[in-house]
């Protein structure tokens, strides 16, 4: 696994989920980002091995964009569709 | 939250492994969006029972009993009790944690009739 995330990544926050699995690292993750704006770009770190096929999945239900992978970093921009238009 | 999603559970004295696991799939029910309801029947009516959770604790990977129903509770999952299994048991609507509320068959049905996907442990 590498030891850190792609260089060309930017992000704007991080959740580190260790190697939580299954519903325990969603809840955890879901009442994190409740609180964080529409366009947020955040890192989520997990080392589930279940991660690659868990947060592809949680993410086509909540529409969060999965922007890119590899595992165990990922890279999430939460609600596009919610982002502000700011031209109008 | 549009989708709905209804985990019921049958055990909770009789194998805390199902009762475990049935939360922790509901959890994941709401950590992704869906409209969860967890129905609790025959066994599985002591999950709701103050100080019955706080008896199962099935080890590391899982998160003890009470913590999985609590953290249910406080994202906004629904938690309904049968009540015929409470009151073959006993159990009185006050001896229900915060969150559970007593219902019954036609509670189940409409919610499933409504489209709801279910899994049962």
């Amino acid at each position: 696994m590498p030891e850190t995330y792609p260089d060309h990544w930017s992000f704007d926050d991080e959740f580190d989920s260790g190697e939580e699995s299954c519903g325990r690292v969603i809840i955890n993750l879901h009442s994190y980002v409740k609180e964080l704006a529409p366009g947020t770009r955040l890192l989520l770190i997990s080392r589930d091995p279940a991660a690659p096929a868990e947060f592809p999945a949680w993410c086509r239900m909540t529409r969060n964009a999965l922007l890119d992978a590899a595992h165990p970093y990922y890279l999430i921009e939460l609600k596009p569709e919610l982002k502000e238009n700011l031209h109008g | 939250m549009a989708e709905k999603f209804c985990v019921t559970i049958t055990h909770c004295r009789t194998d805390g492994d199902k009762a475990t696991v049935g939360f922790v799939v509901a959890n994941a029910a709401l950590g992704s969006e869906k409209d969860t309801m967890v129905f609790l029947s025959t066994d599985g009516v002591y999950c709701a029972v103050k100080g019955e959770a706080e008896k199962i604790d099935e080890g590391a990977p899982f998160a003890p009993l009470k913590e999985l129903i609590t953290k249910f509770v406080n994202a906004g999952g629904k938690i309904c009790v049968c009540t015929p299994c409470l009151k073959k048991r006993g159990i009185a609507e006050s001896d229900l944690i915060e969150g559970a509320v007593p219902a019954g068959g036609a509670v189940l049905v409409e919610w499933l009739s409504s489209g709801s996907p279910c899994v049962a442990y």
